[in-house]
């Protein structure tokens, strides 16, 4: 067997070729990690990881926190956004559709300042806790708004009519087959964007909340394992969003039918 | 069961849809509505099921005036059902679901009752073993009869069909077409819009020509189909009937 067989997707490939072909990219991954490293004469140190373990927790912990509320919050903001940019009240329509625009065509660093410094200033809302929910909640609603609007444009008109003829009031049609139907069509496209939310959080930490990104901040600040500190940063958001990804491609399996 | 329709007027904007429908139909079992396409069968169809508003005139049904107001729509439609052209399911529920959905939250009964209706519904039709099936894994046939089953689950005084078989090939049509009649042979009353001349003949006992937005010749189908009064009907007959042996 010539050895390039060994790397050729084919229709019987053995576990033994897959679990090869991992490693191999694996290996040349974590290398090319290392060998970057070992230039510039980065060095490994976990025991001050272990030393701050406690606030390292309580940072995980926050980006959590943010990153749940946030997700609930944004799922409210997205779904009102949707709704009425499908409104038939003009300005309502219009400033849905403003929102979503100006939201996804601006930096989320660019936003963060301006809610916190100005706007968030001007109105009082000083909690920094409450903001950074409310701004990443803000900015991901615009996204989910699209997805939420692209689910209730593929449902068909025709269903509002059944659900009319069997007899369903208004209330009933959208709680038994609008939102069931839309559920099942952007829950794999909502599960990514759930995933971005966690990434996106770390972006809060300019306006030091200390959340997982911050507290690594501040932790290298005092340890200067730079190495270490950022690699086992990326390690632990991989470890928040990875489960999200795989979620979400299980639910893509799952509902692929309806289309 | 009498229906009647005094003036009926719809509009979607400039266009008149109906124009001036009068209808009386007492003492069918079955009334064919039978016309050209874009004839307004199926705006008349939803009219009667209360699906749509008519900008003037009014509908009796047992001599009992239809309220048109968005409330009182609502009780009307619990009294009729409805059978769409195609894709009337809803296709996030099983057959099962789809008819017991709206028992429960129309009609009030359990959803252990619900189920039992359902299952009894799908076994009389010999679509059991279809029951936990979405739309999506089923024949456009088995489909429509599901899609029939729901709409006499709740045992509508009236049964609307709106061209059940147009997207079904003949093999289908024939089984659907069955089902239809064997419903007609239990005493249900129903009104249907259809292209099948023979079945509009044959099976049901009153028909109505619709050409136009208006209602041309209505009567026993045996009178229309064999003596045609208009023009019109006559050469809609002579078109469908072609090339019919």
């Amino acid at each position: 067997m010539p050895i390039g067989r060994l790397f050729l997707r084919t229709p019987k490939d053995g576990r033994a070729k897959l679990l090869l072909n991992g490693l191999l990219v694996a290996a040349v991954l974590v290398g090319f990690v290392a060998l970057s490293v070992a230039r510039v004469e980065g060095r490994y140190d976990f025991t001050d990881l272990w030393t701050y373990r406690t606030r390292l927790a309580m940072g995980f912990g926050m980006t959590l926190a943010f990153s749940v509320l946030s997700m609930a919050a944004s799922l409210l903001i997205g779904f009102a956004s949707a709704t009425g940019s499908r409104s038939r009240i003009l300005p309502v329509r219009y400033l849905c559709r403003t929102y979503v625009n100006v939201i996804r065509g601006t930096p989320l660093l660019m936003q963060i300042y301006l809610f916190f410094y100005i706007i968030g200033d001007a109105w009082g809302v000083e909690d920094r806790l409450v903001a950074g929910v409310l701004i990443l909640s803000i900015f991901e609603g615009a996204y989910i708004s699209e997805i939420l609007r692209g689910g209730l444009d593929s449902i068909e008109g025709s269903q509002l009519e059944i659900a009319r003829a069997v007899g369903f009031t208004p209330a009933q049609a959208t709680r038994l087959i609008v939102l069931p139907q839309l559920l099942r069509r952007t829950l794999p496209a909502l599960a990514g964007q759930f995933a971005s939310i966690i990434k996106d959080s770390s972006l809060l930490s300019v306006i030091s909340i200390v959340e997982l990104t911050q507290t690594i901040k501040e932790v290298n600040a005092a340890t200067f394992a730079f190495t270490t500190d950022y690699l086992f940063l990326g390690v632990l958001y991989f470890a928040l969003t990875f489960p999200v990804s795989l979620l979400s491609r299980a639910l893509e399996k799952r509902f692929a039918y309806e289309n | 069961m009498r229906i009647e329709c005094r003036d009926l007027n719809v509009r979607f904007g400039a266009q008149t849809v109906l124009d001036a429908v009068g209808i009386d139909a007492s003492d069918f079992r079955a009334v064919a509505l039978i016309g050209p396409s874009g004839a307004g069968k199926s705006t008349l169809l939803r009219v009667l099921g209360g699906l749509l508003a008519p900008d003037a005139g009014e509908v009796r049904i047992d001599g009992q005036r239809v309220d048109f107001s968005e409330r009182a729509l609502l009780a009307h439609r619990r009294g009729v059902g409805f059978v769409f052209q195609t894709r009337g399911l809803f296709p996030h529920l099983t057959a099962e679901q789809n008819i017991a959905l709206p028992l429960v939250h129309v009609h009030g009964q359990s959803p252990e009752q619900a189920r039992e209706t359902a299952h009894a519904l799908l076994a009389r039709f010999s679509l059991d073993q279809d029951a936990h099936k979405r739309p999506y894994e089923l024949s456009g046939g088995q489909n429509q009869r599901i899609g029939i089953a729901r709409a006499i689950a709740p045992r509508p005084r009236l049964l609307l069909l709106d061209e059940p078989t147009s997207a079904l090939d003949p093999e289908l049509t024939a089984e659907v077409l069955d089902m239809i009649h064997e419903l007609q042979a239990d005493g249900q009353r129903m009104v249907i819009v259809t292209h099948e001349m023979g079945f509009a003949r044959r099976a049901c006992d009153q028909a109505l020509f619709l050409a136009d937005g208006r209602i041309l010749e209505a009567g026993a189908s045996a009178d229309l189909f064999s003596r045609p009064r208009t023009p019109q009907l006559q050469g809609f007959l002579r078109k469908v009937l072609e090339w019919v042996p």
